[in-house]
């Protein structure tokens, strides 16, 4: 019996730039999800925050002194992109050791001109990388992603139009949700004919970053059973793997393309004892549509190697047997920094709500959310989430 | 002139960067286990730091992939894109090597040689050069 549920969530409009101050942006994100429980500040008594480019240090202390909370529960996540996920499950189990009753999940960034441009700061250095692979005029994830597509490219001759596809889907998805920062049909071709950023990956293949903040508020069951305004989410298991951090240093690069997806979906199925084919909706991270395609085949819906014509011959939306970030995703909305997962996060328990506008008719009882943080597949979480009947 | 990149991660790499700057790629390697450590730790995760040691890699190795960058400015070089970065395994110890990709690429897999170059400004980087397919059988 589940303890803690998902009451609210809340995702601001992303933006290339940004019409509002950071902590402006994060406020009222945080005061909409607060609100949509029917609390308020006072009654948040656990917050935990996603590590946050632009807050720095300790966003979790700073963002309480500003809501004006006093919480018995706080944390500052700093797993990269698996940020949101970890903070999901902190929630959980804090409320199961009793620690807090209501904890607010809070995440958000700017993008890096934004930044200088409301700041003057600039992102933090990350040591390793810095001395490793930045000195080598490295693009980051831009061009680590590259090697780890041109890689299965090369083992599984998975190729452009095979990953151009993934991004054809979501960005149909994207059609029908209006917070998308891109909503215009996209065709395989519009992909392939997209400039070459880091080479094979396409414009088009690359997650744009986006302004925008995002929060979400875990409860103890018996309240949100009280105060939810849709159907209730628990968090029925969570897997992490955390592999080498540098791409010459991940095990994947030697080992077929196996990403800690793998083991961390091992974990979390067998926790939640969820077998993969009874999952009905998929929130995939998708920094990159190579991403999303090893997460497939790490989750075990697909053997190694041969998600590139799985790809071409299913549909990931909401049409299709396996939907897969059925909003659009990161790659339609944009992403938020290390919160960007919130978003693959949010779609599913959005499906899994009957949330107003996410309401298909279907029954949606199991959904998986998986994320990737670090420049290459380095943290890597699974979620497995279930809608309470 | 100070050696660059400049180690940050630890001060255990500042001999690596300086070798490097002699024209010697070095790599860190457990004697108890022979296998050779992830550039960025010094420490074996079965029989610690004891018998860590520095040694030469080889000078030849296997492409493993990589990219061509096509718009972005190098933050040590004053080097505008294009330009190829990749990861090589190196024959001796399997060593995986972040490096500069200098000559065409035919074939992701290909031998490469392995070298140094002093790009001026105190900065030394390892470069990477395919192997036309006459030169591929090699020792190390
Ligand atoms: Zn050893």
């Amino acid at each position: 019996m589940a303890l803690a549920a998902i009451t609210s969530w809340e995702l601001s409009k992303f933006e290339r730039g940004a019409s509002l101050p950071f902590f402006d942006m994060v406020v009222t994100s945080a005061l909409q999800t607060i609100k949509k429980s029917k609390l308020t500040p006072r009654a948040i008594d656990g917050l935990i925050t996603i590590q946050s480019n632009f807050a720095g240090p300790a966003f979790n202390v700073t963002l309480a002194e500003i809501l004006g909370i006093h919480p018995s529960y706080s944390l500052d996540i700093t797993n990269y992109g698996a940020s949101p996920a970890v903070a999901l499950w902190h929630a959980k189990m804090a409320i199961e050791a009793k620690l807090a009753k209501r904890i607010l999940i809070v995440g958000g960034d700017l993008t890096y001109q934004e930044m200088r441009r409301q700041s003057q700061r600039r992102p933090p250095a990350i040591a390793i990388l810095d001395e490793f692979e930045l000195a080598y005029g490295s693009h980051m994830a831009n061009s680590d992603y590259a090697m780890i597509a041109q890689l299965h490219k090369k083992l599984y001759g998975t190729t452009d139009e095979m990953r151009a596809k993934v991004v054809v889907d979501q960005r149909k998805s994207a059609l029908q949700n209006e917070r998308a920062l891109f909503r215009e049909p996209t065709g395989i071709d519009d992909v392939l004919n997209s400039r070459i950023v880091s080479s094979p990956l396409h414009l088009l293949e690359c997650v744009a970053t986006a302004s925008g903040a995002s929060s979400l508020l875990v409860t103890e069951i018996s309240e949100a059973k009280e105060i939810a305004t849709y159907g209730l989410v628990t968090i029925e298991g969570f897997g992490y793997y955390q592999g080498g951090f540098t791409l010459a240093n991940t095990e994947l690069i030697q080992n077929g393309l196996v990403s800690g997806v793998a083991q961390a979906a091992r974990g979390a199925l067998e926790m939640a004892r969820v077998d993969i084919s009874e999952v009905d909706i998929f929130g995939v991270y998708d920094c990159y549509p190579i991403a999303v395609m090893i997460a497939l085949e790490d989750l075990g819906l697909v053997p190694k190697g041969e998600i590139g014509p799985w790809v071409l011959e299913n549909d990931l939306t909401l049409a299709g047997q396996v939907p897969v970030n059925t909003s659009g995703g990161q790659l339609s909305n944009g992403q938020i920094g290390d919160a960007g997962g919130m978003v693959n996060l949010i779609e599913v328990v959005e499906r899994l709500a009957k949330a107003q506008n996410f309401d298909e008719g279907r029954d949606f009882e199991v959904g998986v959310a998986t994320s990737n943080g670090g420049p290459a597949m380095s943290c890597e979480s699974v979620t497995v989430l279930k809608a309470m009947n | 002139m100070a050696v660059r990149p400049s180690p940050n991660q630890s001060t255990h790499y500042l001999p690596f960067w300086s070798q490097l700057h002699q024209g010697v790629i070095t790599v860190e390697v457990c004697s108890s286990c022979n296998r050779s450590l992830p550039y960025g730790t010094f420490i074996c995760q079965d029989h610690g730091i004891d018998k860590v040691e520095s040694h030469t890699t080889a000078t030849r190795g296997q492409l493993l992939t990589h990219t061509t960058i096509e718009k972005h400015h190098h933050p040590l070089l004053d080097l505008e894109a294009p330009y190829s970065i990749g990861v090589v395994k190196e024959d001796r110890f399997g060593a995986l090597i972040y490096c500069r990709i200098e000559g065409e690429i035919t074939d992701d897999g290909c031998s490469i040689a392995l070298s140094t170059r002093d790009f001026g400004d105190g900065v030394t980087l390892v470069v990477a050069t395919p192997l036309p397919e006459s030169q591929t059988d090699t020792t190390t």
